[in-house]
């Protein structure tokens, strides 16, 4: 019928069942974990473009600003919204390997 | 009230996309409002519903911490889900322990050879403890799959798993071609693969474990 979507906003993430399930799961290999891991510990390049029409560097700055975000985190927003599966920023925040 | 099943296997390649795909879409044929929530990197649950062939809802969900909450938003949907299927990979995985806590019941499928039913038995057994730490009911099944009935090792299979305690289903999901073809239709199974899934289902039904067929949306003439 359709691909569902469904919003995590308001999960109550503290109780103890979820206590105990964290401990259960905690020495189990996990696929989104080994990803961002993976991500956080992978090494740091410069990412940059030329020749891009300034009102368009500009309108990114912009949005990023508006959004209260980086310019790398809107670009990861963007790439998410294109279906590139990237975890959250803070999960692959280098400075916290 | 939605009933979240979950199809789990520690060993690989023993039919749980096939159970699931199969038993889900004959529900829907039923006219039960199912989603399915596909948690194997592989997608092939994924790919399955994709084809939209079966009139169900979908999602992949990666992130084993998100699962349970996934399945919680789920649950609030309007009009109710009559039940979610959750799929999981082939290994003990993190993923794997969250679908389990998240259901209501577990079918374990596993192919009638050694190796699978040394996979369900420890699935099972996987299944007791994480209901015991959890505090929560939680019943599991074997469910044998690609078999060859009336041959030795099927029975040898089953003698051992009931000897173990292992609960299984009386019905089996035969070796036919049908289960295959799935695959590439995105439909429920045809021929005779679907009165083979059809006799699970009913054999699922009969010991009162579907709450759809026990509610009254059901259309018991159909």
């Amino acid at each position: 019928m359709a691909k569902v979507s469904v919003n995590l906003d308001d999960d109550l993430d503290g109780d103890d069942s979820a206590r105990k399930l964290k401990e259960l799961a905690a020495p189990l290999p996990s696929v989104s974990k080994a990803k961002s891991t993976a991500l956080k510990d992978a090494p740091r390049v410069q990412f940059s473009f030329t020749n891009v029409p300034k009102p368009i560097k500009e309108a990114f700055a912009t949005e990023a600003q508006k959004r209260g975000l980086t310019q790398k985190e809107l670009l990861y927003e963007c790439l998410r919204a294109g279906g590139i599966n990237i975890p959250d920023t803070a999960e692959i925040d280098g400075r916290r390997r | 009230m939605t009933q979240v099943i979950s199809v789990v296997q520690e060993k690989g390649g023993a039919g749980k996309t096939t159970l699931l795909t199969a038993i889900a879409s004959l529900m829907v044929e039923d006219g039960a409002k199912i989603a399915v929530i596909d948690t194997d990197p592989q997608r092939h649950l994924e790919s399955w519903a994709k084809k939209d062939q079966t009139s169900l809802d979908w999602l992949y969900e990666e992130d084993d911490e998100k699962l349970i909450p996934t399945v919680k938003a789920l649950k609030k949907a309007d009009p109710a889900y009559d039940a979610i299927f959750v799929d999981t990979a082939g290994f003990k995985s993190a993923m794997a322990m969250h679908a389990i806590a998240a259901a209501n019941l577990i079918l374990i499928p596993s192919k009638a050879n050694e190796a699978d039913a040394k996979g369900a038995k420890r699935t099972f057994s996987h299944v007791q403890s994480v209901a015991e730490t959890m505090e929560k009911d939680i019943l599991a099944l074997v469910v044998m799959m690609d078999v060859d009935t009336n041959t030795n090792i099927t029975q040898a299979i089953t003698d051992a798993l009931d000897a173990q305690k292992v609960p299984r289903l009386n019905a089996m999901c035969a070796h036919r071609t049908g289960f295959k073809e799935m695959t590439s239709t995105g439909q429920s199974p045809q021929g005779s693969a679907r009165r083979s899934a059809k006799s699970v289902l009913a054999d699922l039904q009969g010991r009162g474990l579907l709450s759809f067929y026990r509610s009254g949306s059901w259309p018991k003439s159909a």
